[in-house]
Parts: structure tokens; C-alpha cells; sequence
């Protein structure tokens, strides 16, 4: 009674025991196929080849149909990386030295795949191998989403190459375009002032008309010319930074201004500027174009005011721009009281040969805020405008706050 | 005798015929020669003397540009004191570097402004008179 008792105990704890390995090895098989990981053994002494269910299931194998050894496990992998898993596995034999390397075996449906194998050896007091073991890892979805980066990187880089060489050869092409464009023009304008010289006087009143149509046209072919070479310059040439007052750049402009200045009698405030390090023939064409437009668009019934100021701002307090490159800019703004514009014509106007305006109500090229654009873009900085229609336009350009 | 006599050399014939307008309003007496390229501007001056009192030159010419005709004529002593204006539509800094060291001795950039051709024109002659 007592003995059998206690048997059944024993019974009791050998079952339960019997159970949770059952358990643990329930987990490692889930462990394995969760990971992709298969392992094996392989009893040197006694040459017996043990593979986990995972291994065979990388491998597309049936328990039933394959028995591990050697050469079947050689014959598993791609043909072009037998010898390196074969030597892999000789120098880890013969050395004692753990391995780890990457190679791609073939499934019998043909499927490629690559698996990362590791594994140890061990041995005896007499340094004799007696047991291998490792682990083989299905990384084929690793594999491919690297080999995927790694060409879509290189298409990246080529698309980049393709990019700035279109680039160079528009800025190039446009450069050499309007130089030769203005070759015929030149003939033509020089020919007109000579029948003009010549003949004007037996002009009838039509021809009279026609002749000045032609010579308008002529002066504002000249004038898009000009302005599209100077802003296919403003990519090529002259980009060498320098430290500038900007409050001695913005006199000089203002001096060349003068005449249309004093003409509309506008009353220029300008507060302290700082000293920029930038391209100073850039920069001093950016701020003619905003004074020039300023004026150009001031409003008839209403004495022109253009104020310019400088503050330092923080980058995340410049909503328009999402992502900046630096922590603070300089914003140096132009505002003036004239017919303004829609802000949803924001962007419109920064673009080349967009015009709000009628030819015949403003003249105008549609280059020049283009040509603002590019040069705020030369200088890591940007560009942009507020504007209500009949109160006025505020121009603010950024620039990235360095140190001098 | 009045035979004073100027050379332009460029290959454009509307330029020619411009250049030549001008060149009867500013001085009726005035006998201006004409040459295509640098090749025949190097004839005209070898085969018809007296040698013209000044140069009008253009840089992009065939068979021979500006910039060769022009070392060729400073190489030659007898020429090499006559000036030479280069005429061209260029206005790259670059060019005006190179003709100034070959020894060109002033620039003038093609106008559409026959009234500025004229008043340029007037005033390289008389500084050669």
C-alpha cells in the first residue's frame, strides 16, 4: 500500500515531467517557425544527422521522404555556393572554430532562398570533434528588401545624375538660346531706327501705326530676352559669397532707382539692416526687382510707402516652410501700400512668365520674382509674399542665420 | 590728298552694311574697307597700301576668328602700331581679357542703336586723327 503509493508518485512526477518538455519542445518548434530558424545536430561518433521540423520546412522537405546527412545537406544548397558551404563546414571541423555566413540553397520546387547559417562544434579532451550543431535562418525577405534598397538607391543616384544634367544643359540652353536671340533682334531694332531715320517723313498715318507696333513689339522681345538671360545667369555665374552691409547694397539700389523713385514721390523707410554673407550682384538685382515691382504696381490714388525691415526668427515660427534646414533666418521684409494681390496667387507669382496683369495695365516680363526666386534658392534661403487686393504686398525673404 | 582709309573685318553682311552707314554720315571722305575673316583682312592689308588708320575687328568669324588675325597683325611690325577696335557682340569679360592681352586696343559691343554706332564711331576717329 505504502510502496505502491509512493510508485504512483514517482509515476506522477515522471509524467509530468514527460509533459513539460513535451511543452518546452512545443515551444521551440513555434519559436523556430516563428523565426524562421531551423537548427540540426550531427553525432560525429556516431554519424547520425538530427534536423528540426522548421529546418525542413526551409528547405521544402518532407520528414517522410529525406533523410539528413552530409551530402543531401550539400545538395540542398544552390550549386554556386556548394564549395563555400562545403569548405565552410571542413575548416569549422577541422579548426573547432564556430561559423556564421550567408548562402542560398534551392528548394525541389526550384524556389531560391537565402539562409544565414551559424553553428558550433564540439569536442572531446582530446580535441576530437564529436558533435557539430547550428542554426539555419530563412533571411530571403531580408535579403531581398536590402538587395531591394540597395536599387532603388541606385536608381536614386542615377535619377539625381539625369536631373543635373538636364539641369546644366537647360541652364545652358537657355543661356545660349536668348544670347543668339538677341542677334536677329539687334538687326532688326538697328534696321527700323534706319528706315525711321530715312523715311519717316513720307510715312502715311497707317504705316505710321504699323511701324510703331512693330518697333514695341521689337523693344519688348528685347526686353524678355534680357531678363531670360539674366535669370539663366543667375544659375551660371558669379557665386562668390561675400560678407555685405545691406544697408550700403540697399542705398546703391535705391540710388539706381532714383528717377522712378522720385517720380512717384514714394516715401522709402528703411530700419537697420545687418551685414549678410551673400552675392552681392545677386542680392542687389533681388532687391531692385521687389523696389521695382513695388512701384510698378503702386496705387495712382495714394502716395507710395515701402517699408523695409529685418528681424531674426525662429524656423518653426515660418509656417509656409514645413521643413528647414537651420534653426533661425533672418526675414528681411519689403511691404508696400499698393494694388496688392489674391494670396492665393502666392506661388503664381514666383513663377517664370506668370503674370497677373494685362501687358496693357502693367508692363512687365513675368521673369523678374522668378529671377527673386532662384537667387533666394543660390543662397539656401526662400522667398515669399502676402498680399490683399488694393491695401498692399509684403515681400519676406529668408535667409539662414551663420555666423559671420 | 584725302585717302585716308578704315578696315572692318567681320563676316556679317548686315553688320557691313550698317557699319558702313554709319561710317558715310560720320565722314563722307572716309574709305572703309571691308573683310569677311581674318584671312582676308591679312590681304587686304599686305596688298593695298597705304595701311588703314584704324581696325574694326569681330571675334567670331570663319577660316580665321579676331583673336588670331589679331596676333598675326601685331606680330608684323609694320602693323603692329595701327589700333584695332574689337566689334563684336559679345560681352564676355573673358573675350575682352584675351583681345586686350593680344593687344586690341579698345572694345565696342554691337548696338541696335544706329545713333550710338555713329557717336562711338565719331569718337574712335578722332582720337586716331
Amino acid at each position: 500500500m505504502h510502496n505502491s503509493q509512493h510508485s504512483s508518485e514517482s509515476e506522477q512526477q515522471e509524467l509530468e515531467r514527460v509533459e513539460n518538455l513535451r511543452q518546452v519542445n512545443i515551444q521551440l518548434a513555434q519559436a523556430q517557425q516563428i523565426a524562421h530558424i531551423g537548427s540540426w545536430q550531427w553525432d560525429v561518433a556516431e554519424n547520425k544527422i538530427n534536423w528540426s521540423d522548421e529546418l525542413y520546412r526551409i528547405n521544402g522537405l518532407s520528414k517522410n521522404a529525406f533523410t539528413p546527412e552530409y551530402e543531401s545537406y550539400l545538395n540542398c544548397s544552390h550549386p554556386d555556393d556548394r564549395e563555400l558551404v562545403n569548405q565552410t563546414m571542413q575548416k569549422a571541423y577541422v579548426n573547432h572554430q564556430p561559423f556564421s555566413f550567408l548562402h542560398r540553397i534551392i528548394r525541389p520546387d526550384g524556389e531560391e532562398r537565402f539562409i544565414h547559417s551559424r553553428g558550433e562544434v564540439f569536442t572531446d579532451d582530446k580535441k576530437a570533434t564529436i558533435k557539430m550543431t547550428g542554426t539555419a535562418q530563412d533571411v530571403t525577405e531580408e535579403k531581398q528588401a536590402a538587395l531591394h534598397l540597395v536599387q532603388l538607391n541606385k536608381q536614386l543616384l542615377e535619377r539625381n545624375n539625369e536631373l543635373l544634367r538636364s539641369n546644366t544643359e537647360l541652364a545652358s540652353f537657355s543661356y545660349v538660346a536668348s544670347h543668339d536671340l538677341q542677334e536677329p533682334l539687334r538687326k532688326i531694332k538697328a534696321f527700323l531706327s534706319r528706315i525711321l531715320d530715312k523715311e519717316e517723313q513720307i510715312f502715311s498715318s497707317t504705316t505710321k501705326d504699323y511701324f510703331n507696333r512693330i518697333t514695341t513689339a521689337a523693344s519688348r522681345m528685347q526686353n524678355l530676352i534680357e531678363a531670360l538671360l539674366s535669370y539663366s545667369r543667375t544659375n551660371t555665374s558669379e557665386i562668390d559669397f561675400k560678407p555685405t552691409d545691406l544697408n550700403i547694397l540697399i542705398e546703391e539700389v535705391l540710388l539706381n532707382l532714383q528717377d522712378t523713385i522720385e517720380e512717384k514721390r514714394a516715401i522709402i523707410t528703411l530700419a537697420p539692416l545687418p551685414v549678410l554673407n551673400i552675392i552681392p550682384l545677386q542680392f542687389h538685382q533681388l532687391l531692385t526687382n521687389i523696389i521695382s515691382n513695388a512701384i510698378k504696381y503702386s496705387r495712382l490714388d495714394m502716395q507710395l510707402q515701402i517699408n523695409i525691415t529685418a528681424v531674426i526668427i525662429a524656423a518653426k515660427e515660418i509656417k509656409t516652410e514645413p521643413a528647414l534646414a537651420n534653426e533661425k533666418y533672418w526675414k528681411i521684409s519689403i511691404a508696400d501700400n499698393g494694388i496688392g494681390f489674391e494670396q492665393q496667387y502666392e506661388h503664381k507669382i514666383f513663377e517664370l512668365f506668370q503674370r497677373l496683369h494685362g501687358k496693357s495695365e502693367y508692363t512687365g516680363t513675368g521673369i523678374g520674382l522668378a529671377i527673386c526666386k532662384k537667387i533666394m534658392q543660390n543662397h539656401s534661403g526662400f522667398i515669399n509674399a502676402t498680399g490683399q487686393p488694393g491695401i498692399g504686398a509684403t515681400f519676406n525673404i529668408y535667409l539662414p542665420l551663420i555666423a559671420l | 590728298m584725302y585717302n585716308k582709309k578704315i578696315l572692318l573685318v567681320d563676316d556679317d553682311a548686315d553688320d557691313q552694311l550698317l557699319f558702313m552707314d554709319a561710317v558715310q554720315e560720320v565722314d563722307m571722305m572716309l574709305q572703309c574697307e571691308i573683310a569677311n575673316n581674318g584671312i582676308e583682312a591679312l590681304h587686304h592689308l599686305h596688298k593695298m597700301p597705304p595701311p588703314p588708320v584704324i581696325i574694326f575687328l569681330d571675334l567670331n568669324m570663319p577660316l580665321m576668328n579676331g583673336f588670331e588675325c589679331l596676333e598675326t597683325i601685331r606680330k608684323e611690325k609694320r602693323f603692329s602700331g595701327i589700333p584695332v577696335i574689337i566689334f563684336t557682340t559679345s560681352n564676355n569679360p573673358a573675350d575682352h581679357e584675351r583681345a586686350k592681352k593680344l593687344g586690341a586696343n579698345d572694345f565696342f559691343t554691337k548696338t541696335a542703336d544706329f545713333k550710338e554706332l555713329k557717336a562711338k564711331l565719331h569718337q574712335f576717329l578722332k582720337t586716331e586723327s
